[in-house]
């Protein structure tokens, strides 16, 4: 009688075992899977933010963003499911979903390629949330008085 | 009758009594509960959406601040969040000030702080 009950008790917490492992590795998985998408946005930010902030001129260019450097440039290019970091020979692709971006300057939206921007808003949408980076630009005052010289010509 | 005994004691199996799996089972859902309770705490505290978006918006309203040069304290409401801008003086400097960015949900805890180093005066 005692072996039944111990058999009964032991199938029981072996039963348990198996299920608290089944829900800890299905909730495992899609803990991971989130963190692999929040990953993607938070370094799309953190990498926008790091080049728009430190490029000399922030200028639209076609299907995206072009950030000068004093050596270099990284283009930004825009897709619905993907974003593409273009700098030298290098192409980085983020998985980051971007519904529309628009660049402006002092209020104007600027649609014209090579145009100098000052704000630029990228709308993303993560799980089905809309999650607007905004990045604003300041800019030296070398870079105001070339612009007012282009504009002028 | 003695012989008898004696064979029945040899027989005997060496089993887990009741008591001892019933111990064994405490110490599994204990130890279960503790598993649980860690991994719980740890997918909660990991770094989520919300908190992304809270980021999102510390920056911003950070980068709004330097480009107007509203230096003043004020809470900014932008649903479901509300950012506590707070600028003090940065200690052994006179023009530069400290921007202080809290973004929190209603009155709950602050999801995250953004700290920078502006120039300017108050």
């Amino acid at each position: 009688m005692e072996l039944i009950v111990v058999m009964l008790l032991t199938t029981v917490v072996v039963s348990l075992s198996y299920l608290v492992f089944d829900v800890i590795s299905s909730s495992l998985f899609t803990f991971r899977a989130d963190q692999y998408t929040i990953q993607e946005y938070q370094s799309f930010n953190s990498t926008l933010f790091e080049d728009v902030n430190t490029c000399q001129r922030l200028v639209s260019s076609r299907e995206g963003v072009k950030c000068e450097f004093e050596s270099k440039e990284v283009i930004y290019q825009f897709y619905q499911d993907y974003v593409l970091r273009k700098q030298e020979e290098w192409l980085d692709t983020i998985h980051v979903s971007v519904t529309s971006f628009q660049g402006s300057w002092q209020g104007k939206s600027v649609t014209n390629e090579k145009e100098l921007l000052d704000e630029l808003v990228v709308e993303t949408v993560c799980r089905e949330e809309q999650i607007p980076i905004v990045l604003l630009k300041q800019y030296g005052a070398d870079q105001l008085m070339a612009k007012l010289e282009v504009d002028e010509h | 009758m003695a012989r008898i005994r004696d064979l029945k004691i040899k027989n005997r199996l060496r089993a887990a009594s009741l008591v001892e799996v019933t111990i064994a089972m405490v110490l599994i859902t204990i130890t279960f509960t503790i598993g649980m309770m860690v991994f719980v705490n740890v997918t909660r505290s990991s770094y989520s959406l919300e908190r992304f978006r809270a980021d999102v918006l510390a920056n911003e309203i950070a980068n709004q601040t330097v480009s107007e040069k509203s230096f003043f304290d004020e809470e900014i409401s932008r649903e479901p969040f509300i950012v506590d801008k707070v600028i003090s003086q940065y200690p052994g400097a006179e023009d530069v000030l400290l921007l202080e960015c809290s973004v929190r949900v209603g009155e709950g805890s602050v999801l995250t702080t953004r700290r920078q180093l502006v120039r300017g005066e108050k």
